[in-house]
């Protein structure tokens, strides 16, 4: 059986934690703070900033506790930190108001641009796409990112099936070792 | 570096689980720039779809409470070329996710940020391993005064409950879209109930604000109520419905608030302002009228 999404944190823990419980609050935080943070590491530039907003943002979550009405801990949970991560991106102006497609502001999605040493791994690993290149980089992009069948890959380019296997396996190898060679 | 690209599975029927990882784990981020860079390597790469054309609702709803796997492999490939949507995908899961989503292995990296975070957190606001305790009451006066105690906590726990009672009305209220009573669950069907937000919704239009405090109150007020919707239970919509409509609430709230921060900060004047959240509030109306099935 499933329980469904909410049966964590239950009732009595949420009336637990509004009235000031903290172990209640440790309960919720155990339960809560991996998808946080899964949810700030994909929007912060680095995984430190996601930590540190983490730390502010569950601190918000406290301090709020007495004007949460109860219901759907984690939708109320998810927009403390949808709220926490837009304010940081408008106060720290590192954003352009690119718009998505969408109509959503870029800062809901992203705190844009990459950190620097973000930014130099990125760079390598266009250099590896670039040199690996060729029959390989395509073998895994169309098998293993877009989908393609194996075998209607062969039969499209007139080579065996084993043929792609070897150039998806080579592909990876290939872009590993790019990047082991840069050493970022 | 690990390139997160190349730890896709040749085998496809692994996909699922490794595509779970990734939502719920620290690294998504870097798959999506990454899927960014070998973007245009191969025609099924278009303009990124959102989320809601490559999945259907009940799509979700099964991924959410099953996994990646309800979906089937052929779907991955789709959402892999559109990365925008992998990062709606992870929202959506993660706050609609059952039980199940809270068994997918998370990486090591996660598991120790979030201990750190713990312990720096337990220095904010103090360790409830530590908590503060009376001291010891030795000896008879410890049994004499073990009844009245337990009378004591028993009465301060009634109180507490009864002060939680007041505090919590079951659906708060709000200016437009949150009036008393606007969400109690006294209709006889989904429609109803979406119908009468929508009607709530138009009232939107009655509202004349005059100057641009008044409108950035307005906007406030109806920003809040969005919040309202999201966090209501909505009891006469089945858990579908709920979370078609929580993702639309969602997105209109966006809207409302970024029309508040650019006339706030004067990037946009007042009747830009109204026109953007007419529009923002007439999109609300039409879509609660047309309801999910539309």
């Amino acid at each position: 059986m499933n329980p469904g999404p909410d049966t964590f944190p239950d009732n009595a823990t949420v009336s637990r934690f509004i009235a000031g419980d903290r172990h209640a609050f440790d309960e919720i935080y155990s339960s809560l703070a991996s998808p946080v943070l899964a949810f700030l590491a994909a929007r912060s530039k680095t995984h430190q900033d996601a930590e540190d907003e983490s730390q502010i943002i569950w601190n918000q979550i406290w301090k709020k506790r007495e004007s949460f009405d109860g219901t759907h801990i984690k939708g109320w949970i998810f927009q403390i930190a949808r709220n926490r991560l837009i304010d940081h991106a408008r106060s720290s102006k590192r954003h352009d108001r690119t718009s998505l497609d969408d109509g959503h502001d870029i800062a809901e999605r992203f705190d844009p641009g990459a950190s620097i040493q973000r930014e130099e791994e990125l760079n390598a690993f266009r250099d590896c796409v670039k040199s690996v290149g060729g029959v390989f980089v395509e073998a895994v992009v169309r098998t293993q990112i877009a989908g393609e069948s194996p075998e209607d890959l062969a039969k499209q380019q007139g080579v065996a099936r084993a043929t792609i296997d070897t150039r998806v396996s080579r592909g990876k190898q290939q872009l590993r070792d790019c990047m082991e060679q840069k050493k970022i | 570096m690990t390139v997160r690209i190349i730890t896709i599975p040749d085998d496809q029927t692994q996909w699922p689980g490794w595509l779970e990882q990734q939502l719920v784990g620290s690294h998504l981020r870097e798959l999506i720039e990454e899927l960014r860079i070998v973007d245009g390597l191969d025609s099924s790469f278009q303009a990124s779809k959102p989320l809601s054309e490559i999945l259907t609702t009940k799509q979700l709803a099964d991924i959410a409470k099953s996994g990646i796997a309800a979906i089937g492999v052929k779907k991955i490939p789709e959402l892999m070329s559109n990365p925008d949507a992998l990062l709606d995908l992870q929202e959506y899961v993660l706050i609609n996710g059952s039980s199940y989503w809270q068994n997918v292995p998370v990486d090591s990296q996660l598991k120790a940020s979030m201990e750190r975070s713990r312990s720096k957190l337990n220095a904010i606001i103090g360790d409830s391993q530590t908590p503060a305790r009376p001291a010891p009451i030795a000896g008879n006066l410890q049994k004499t005064n073990r009844r009245s105690l337990t009378w004591i906590a028993s009465a301060a726990a009634v109180l507490l409950v009864g002060v939680m009672l007041w505090r919590m009305p079951p659906h708060p209220s709000g200016h437009i879209l949150g009036t008393p009573g606007l969400l109690a669950n006294d209709v006889s069907s989904s429609a109803e109930y979406l119908q009468r937000i929508a009607a709530a919704g138009q009232t939107w239009f009655d509202e004349q604000p005059t100057d641009e405090a008044a409108l950035i109150a307005l906007l406030e007020q109806t920003r809040n109520d969005c919040q309202i919707l999201i966090d209501a239970r909505h009891e006469a919509l089945s858990d579908e419905e709920r979370i078609w409509l929580v993702t639309k609430c969602r997105k209109w709230q966006g809207d409302l608030e970024q029309t508040l921060s650019s006339l706030k900060s004067g990037a946009i004047d007042l009747e830009t302002a109204r026109t953007q959240a007419d529009a923002t509030m007439k999109k609300l109306v039409n879509v609660l009228q047309s309801g999910p099935t539309a």
